[in-house]
C-alpha cells in the first residue's frame, strides 16, 4: 500500500514525542562494573526505553509550560513553573474562592516532596513516588484528586493508585466525565487549548465515520491561531491541521503493526502534540533538516516518468478520491481487499492473462461502479 | 494542444495550491482527488472550449471534442506520472467522461454566445 506521506510524518512525530527511549541514568549506573569502569553499549543491543511511557521528547515540550490552567466540573486548578523547576497549583471553585495549594518541591527527580494545603484543614506532605515524573498537568490532577477524596490532613490513610496519591480505599472517578477544558501557555507566545464535544461532523475524514466525542486542542501564537488537533477516541483518529505547515490524520489501523497508539492520548498530550507539531515542521520548513531525495539522473526520471516507483494501493478509490464518501467507496473497498488477497497490482489491468483472480476483482470493479455502487457480479461472494 | 496544455495548466495549479485550496495533504494532487479540484479543470476547459467556439454547432462540437481528446492524453500521460493507482483504467473513463462533457458544454455555451452576439450586430447596407 501506498503509505500517505503525511502519516509517516505524524508517526514519526507521534513516535518523537512518546515512544522516544528514555536513558535513564539509574539502571545504567546500577550494572556498572567497577568504580570508574565504563560499560560499553554494543551496537544493535536494545538500551532501555519502556513502552506505553513518555519519553525525553515529551518532557522537554512539557517543560515549556509555564501555566497549566485546566477546568473542570467543579473547580479550575491553575499550575504554574517557577524558575527553579518547582511547581504550584492553585485549586479554586468555580467562583474563584481559593480551595487548595499543592506544591511540588523537585528536589532530585527521586526524592521529590509534595505539600497539599487545603483552606479548611492542616497541610500533608509526602514524597513522591519513583516512577512519578511531576508535570504541571500532574500537579493539577493531583490537587484536584485530593480534594475530590476529601484529604483535609495527614491523618487520612492514603495510597498511589495509577501514579496518583488516593485516600486508601476511595473509589474510581470517572476522570473524563469531569474534565472540561486544558489549557497551557508556553514559552515563545504559544498557548493551546484542549476542550472536549461532540463530533460535529462524522464524515470530516473520507472514508471514516466518526462517532462520540471529539477533543479539540487549538495551538494559537501571540493570540492568532495556526493550528488545529482533533481527536477522537471511540474512532482512535487524530486529525490535524496547520495552515501552510503540515495537515493529515492517523488512525489506530495505520499503527497496526505496533499495535496500536502506545499510549492514551489525553488533554495534555495533545497539548504538548501540537506544540511538537508546530516545532518540528516549522523547522523542517526552515533548516531542511528532514533527508531530501536525491536529485536523479534524467535517463531515471524518463523511466519513472513511464514506469513510476508508486505502484501500490491507496485506502479508498485511487484516482477518484473525491468518490471517497460517497456509494462508490463500497466499490473501492471490495476492490482494494480483492487486490491483496489476490496479490494483484495495477498492472494486472493488462496482464490479464496473469490471475483469473484479479480480472474478476476488476471485472466487479467495473460493474459495480456501473451500476451505481450498487454491488458487482462478486457482491454476493 | 489547446486541450492538453489547458489540462496541464489546472494540473500544475492544483498541484502548487493543493493543501491551501484543495484537499490538503491527505492524497496525491490530481483533479479528481478532490471535488473543487474537479470542478476548477472542468471549468478552466469549459471556457478554452468556450473561446474556441464557432456559431456553427457542429463545428462547434468538433472542436469541443478535439479539446476534450487533447485534455485526455494529457490525462493520461499525469495520471501515469503520479501513480496510476488500481483503478486507473475506471479513473482514466470517468476522467475522459469529464473533461469531455466540460469541453462541449464549454463550447455550446460559446456558440451561443457568438451568434447571439452575430445576430445584435447591425448589418452591412448593399452597396
Amino acid at each position: 500500500m501506498k503509505t500517505h506521506r503525511t502519516v509517516m510524518i505524524g508517526f514519526a512525530l507521534l513516535a518523537a514525542a512518546v515512544v522516544v527511549p528514555a536513558w535513564r541514568a539509574q539502571p545504567l549506573r546500577a550494572s556498572q562494573p567497577a568504580q570508574g569502569g565504563v560499560r560499553t553499549a554494543p551496537a544493535g543491543v536494545r538500551l532501555g526505553g519502556k513502552p506505553g511511557q513518555k519519553g525525553e521528547t515529551y518532557y522537554s515540550f512539557e517543560a515549556q509550560g509555564t501555566r497549566h490552567t485546566t477546568r473542570y466540573v467543579d473547580a479550575i486548578a491553575v499550575a504554574e513553573r517557577s524558575v527553579e523547576g518547582d511547581f504550584v497549583t492553585r485549586l479554586s471553585d468555580l467562583q474563584g474562592n481559593e480551595i487548595a495549594q499543592f506544591r511540588v518541591d523537585r528536589i532530585d527527580g527521586v526524592n521529590d516532596v509534595v505539600q497539599y494545603s487545603p483552606r479548611a484543614g492542616k497541610p500533608l506532605r509526602a514524597f513522591t513516588d519513583a516512577v512519578v515524573r511531576p508535570t504541571l498537568d500532574w500537579s493539577n490532577h493531583q490537587a484536584y484528586s485530593l480534594w475530590k477524596d476529601g484529604v483535609i490532613s495527614d491523618n487520612v490513610a492514603l495510597e498511589w493508585k495509577n501514579q496518583v496519591i488516593r485516600r486508601r480505599g476511595a473509589h474510581s472517578r470517572d476522570e473524563g466525565k469531569e474534565f472540561v477544558e486544558l489549557q497551557t501557555d508556553s514559552m515563545g507566545g504559544f498557548s493551546t487549548k484542549t476542550s472536549r464535544r461532540a463530533v460535529r461532523d462524522p464524515d470530516l475524514q473520507p472514508g471514516r465515520r466518526l462517532r462520540g466525542e471529539v477533543f479539540v486542542t487549538q495551538l494559537a501564537k501571540n493570540g492568532a491561531e495556526v493550528g488545529v488537533l482533533k481527536w477522537v477516541p471511540e474512532s482512535q483518529t487524530l486529525i490535524w491541521s496547520m495552515p501552510g505547515l503540515t495537515e493529515g490524520f492517523i488512525a489506530a489501523d495505520h499503527l497496526k503493526e505496533y499495535g496500536g497508539f502506545p499510549f492514551v492520548p489525553d488533554p495534555a498530550w495533545l497539548n504538548v502534540q501540537a506544540l511538537a507539531f508546530h516545532h518540528f515542521k516549522s523547522q523542517m520548513q526552515k533548516t531542511g533538516f528532514v533527508a531530501q531525495q536525491q536529485p536523479r539522473r534524467w535517463s531515471e526520471r524518463a523511466l519513472g516518468f513511464f514506469m513510476p516507483t508508486v505502484l501500490a494501493n491507496e485506502p479508498g478509490c485511487d484516482g477518484l478520491h473525491w468518490l471517497d464518501g460517497t456509494v462508490f467507496r463500497f466499490c473501492c473497498d471490495i476492490h482494494d481487499r480483492c487486490y491483496e488477497a489476490s496479490g494483484c497490482n495495477w498492472k494486472s489491468w493488462w496482464q490479464f492473462w496473469n490471475s483469473w483472480t484479479c480480472d474478476i476483482c476488476n471485472s466487479f470493479a467495473i460493474s459495480c461502479f456501473m451500476g451505481g455502487g450498487g454491488g458487482g457480479a462478486g457482491r454476493g461472494a | 494542444m489547446l486541450g492538453a496544455a489547458t489540462f496541464l495548466v489546472a494540473h500544475l495549479v492544483e498541484t502548487a495550491a493543493w493543501s491551501s485550496l484543495f484537499a490538503g495533504n491527505a492524497v496525491t494532487p490530481w483533479f479528481m482527488n478532490s471535488p473543487r479540484a474537479g470542478a476548477f479543470t472542468a471549468l478552466l476547459l469549459c471556457i478554452v472550449a468556450g473561446f474556441t467556439a464557432t456559431r456553427d454547432i457542429a463545428e462547434a462540437v468538433v472542436r469541443a471534442l478535439n479539446v476534450g481528446l487533447g485534455a485526455t492524453a494529457a490525462l493520461v500521460i499525469v495520471l501515469a506520472a503520479i501513480g496510476p493507482g488500481t483503478l486507473f483504467p475506471i479513473a482514466i473513463a470517468i476522467g475522459m467522461a469529464i473533461v469531455a462533457t466540460a469541453s462541449v458544454i464549454g463550447a455550446l455555451a460559446g456558440a451561443l454566445v457568438r451568434s447571439a452576439m452575430h445576430s445584435g450586430r447591425p448589418h452591412a447596407p448593399p452597396s
